[in-house]
């Protein structure tokens, strides 16, 4: 069975992801890239488990949601499968024409400005991934639940 | 004139083959020898090739994307480029088993130092205690390798753990984060060398300052992590072009050496490789052979050679290996400030802590982020990747990196062997290593005084970012068939030549009988000139 997302579906990830990292939309290069390291099977194989795929198909799907499943993934899914996209995303980025500038230059602004927008986007985070714990941990738990009865009593790891 | 046989084309076996074709020896050169690929636009700076590659994502990630460092990937904060892939591919036949030991092999043209960061760090008398010869023995070999090669450095703080030897060009140009680390040391000194026994200077670095007939000058283009495209980093496969001027010379790429024959119990009679362009074994001959394959090459061969003729499973006790911990950190004083992508890429500054004992040495690289990939720093922050991208991006320009490296010692413990292949075929060489049972104070230590002497530059290190590598990371791999002042099987006379075989010389970092915690191919190539001089 062929796992790999068609065009479309692919094209629709890289334009929400890149809009999410880098405010800004996909080259027709980036996105050609994407689709290429998909097809190349770039992705290190590791098997994603229903919860980890949830959380990939909630954030592609629902751009609105993507900030909190990114917070809940760098604590909780540091390895997931939407941080992998993510991270085989930000390295095309980095070397192609133009976005690559999006990686060099800091933003305007002084030293004490600078530290100030760092905290205050640092406790962003914290509060998005607070909320988070909140809306997905409890989520995350049910899935650990039922995997574990349609396991069965009987049954054990290894 | 003798003819003489060297298998190995890295670091060590070019200046030895480049010494003695200048006596007048015939030269013939076995090798695996993946060639390195053509520079694409030699002109361009890293930027540049971003912009104008017509595909800059298949030359910087490869083109299965191999150079992406996703999120698990062993703490590592790089990881090797694509362009220097052929430097560590292997041959089909090559088997290895390893136990506490990461190994990197190389069988690429020029070894393993195709992919070095250009460190060339001259062993003092404290260094060289466990040699059989004194630093004054190695000074003119350093000095006629740093001739060959070039090498920058400058008489400062750290020439009391780097002895100065003749031939120093002048340094690099400072990035500006390095000269505001540097300025900061200096303003402090006296305080950190008598509180903490750190001293820093500038890095001791195989990169031309100045044009040669041959070389251009280092033109801060930023692309050394891809692979200097005008050779003003050195690297051993230049040397091995200039052997090839000489009519003495023959090169003999894809042979992949398995085992010298024996004539007699004290003699090589000949080579035997397989001819990997015909998938059909060789045997070659000369009158003298030389092994400077590397150290776990070089192991290799020599224990099939006993294993072929005697059916004797050998064990080499005495693999060293540098430890080295990654402590990144942030220099806040450099906070929004552009990062210089036109600049020389690996560490332009080193640090010296002094020890209790002088052989307890700890050496630093002080590696301030230019244009290496970032994604694998981004992604190893404790963020959200966005709000990472966002922190990254303004404090770029104040990132580094120190790489703290330890000195090893012989321990029986850690040794090689061979699992024998099936039939007549090659064998697995088998790897055992064992850290020191003090090897954790003596990590703690160095990660505290390290700390503190950033702390005392302005910089921070983010908690839980520091990563002591696994052993063989450093891949300054020796000791294995050490220099003995005895005779004693398994080991090499001062002169390299070695006491079970007569005929035979290795003269590759299996010979040292110490580590200390400085990069050792400089000690490699001019250990290998000393020996071509004295010897041949």
């Amino acid at each position: 069975m062929d796992d790999t997302p068609p065009q479309a579906a692919l094209d629709h990830e890289c334009r929400v992801l890149t809009s999410y990292l880098l405010r800004q939309a996909p080259s027709s290069y980036v996105l050609a890239k994407y689709r290429d390291a998909h097809a190349a099977d770039a992705l290190p194989a590791s098997p994603a488990g229903p919860f980890d795929r949830l959380l990939a198909r909630l954030a592609i799907s629902r751009p609105s949601l993507l900030k909190l499943v990114d917070a809940y993934a760098s604590v909780f899914f540091r390895t997931g499968l939407l941080r992998k996209k993510m991270v085989l995303l930000l390295a095309i980025l980095e070397v192609s024409p133009r976005l690559h500038a999006c990686f060099d230059s800091p933003d305007p602004g002084g030293t004490v400005g600078l530290l100030a927008r760092i905290a205050v986007r640092s406790s962003a985070f914290l509060l998005r991934l607070l909320l988070a714990v909140v809306v997905l941990g409890p989520l995350q738990l049910a899935f650990a639940l039922r995997s574990t009865l349609a396991a069965g009593p009987g049954r054990r790891d290894g | 004139m003798a003819s003489v046989l060297i298998v190995g084309s890295g670091a060590s076996a070019v200046h030895f083959a480049l010494s003695v074709l200048k006596k007048g020896h015939e030269v013939t050169m076995l090798d695996v020898g993946h060639p390195k690929p053509a520079a694409l636009n030699p002109d361009d700076s890293v930027n540049d090739l971003k912009a104008r590659l017509s595909d800059p994502v298949r030359y910087f990630l490869g083109e299965r994307y191999e150079g992406v460092v996703y999120p698990g990937s062993k703490g590592e904060y790089y990881g090797i480029p694509p362009t220097k892939h052929y430097v560590f591919s292997p041959p089909t036949a090559f088997h290895v088993e390893a136990t506490g030991f990461e190994p990197l092999s190389s069988f690429g043209q020029g070894g393993l130092a195709e992919a070095w960061t250009g460190g060339a760090y001259p062993f003092n008398d404290h260094d060289l205690a466990a040699f059989p010869f004194r630093y004054r023995d190695l000074e003119p070999y350093y000095g006629e390798v740093a001739r060959r090669i070039g090498i920058t450095g400058a008489n400062d703080d750290l020439a009391r753990f780097l002895p100065l030897h003749a031939h120093l060009l002048e340094p690099l140009a400072l990035d500006p984060h390095s000269l505001r680390l540097l300025a900061d040391y200096e303003r402090q000194r006296r305080d950190l060398n008598r509180a903490l026994g750190c001293y820093l200077g500038r890095s001791r670095t195989a990169a031309l300052t100045r044009d040669t007939d041959d070389r251009k000058a280092c033109t801060y283009r930023g692309r050394c992590l891809w692979g200097c495209p005008l050779d003003a980093l050195y690297t051993p496969s230049l040397t091995l072009k200039e052997c090839q001027r000489y009519p003495g010379f023959r090169y003999l790429p894809n042979m992949y050496v398995s085992h010298f024959t024996l004539a007699g119990s004290r003699r090589v009679g000949g080579v035997v490789a397989e001819d990997l362009a015909r998938t059909a074994l060789r045997e070659l001959h000369a009158d003298t052979y030389v092994l400077a394959a590397g150290t776990l090459s070089s192991s290799q061969i020599f224990m099939e050679s006993f294993l072929k003729a005697t059916g004797k499973t050998l064990t080499l006790p005495g693999l060293m290996d540098n430890r080295q911990i990654l402590i990144p950190f942030v220099n806040l004083r450099m906070l929004g400030q552009t990062y210089p992508p036109e600049s020389y890429q690996y560490h332009q500054l080193a640090l010296g802590i002094e020890p209790p004992r002088p052989e307890e040495y700890v050496h630093g690289l002080i590696t301030t982020l230019k244009a290496a990939m970032v994604h694998p720093i981004i992604h190893s922050l404790p963020l959200d990747l966005r709000t990472s991208l966002f922190v990254f991006r303004n404090l770029r320009a104040g990132l580094g990196i120190v790489n703290v490296n330890l000195y090893d010692r012989q321990r029986p413990e850690n040794h090689l062997t061979l699992r024998p292949g099936p039939g007549s075929g090659r064998s697995t060489l088998v790897i055992h290593y064992t850290p020191a049972a003090g090897e954790r104070i003596a990590i703690s230590r160095a990660i505290r005084t390290v700390k503190k002497l950033l702390r005392r530059l302005g910089c921070l290190v983010p908690p839980g970012m520091i990563h002591v590598r696994p052993m063989g990371a450093s891949v300054h791999y020796a000791g294995t068939i050490p220099m003995s002042t005895t005779a004693a099987p398994r080991t090499v006379s001062k002169d390299c030549r070695s006491h079970d075989l007569d005929n035979l010389y290795i003269v590759d970092g299996a010979t040292f009988p110490f580590l200390p915690a400085k990069n050792i191919t400089f000690t490699l190539m001019a250990n290998a000139v000393r020996v071509a001089e004295t010897a041949f």
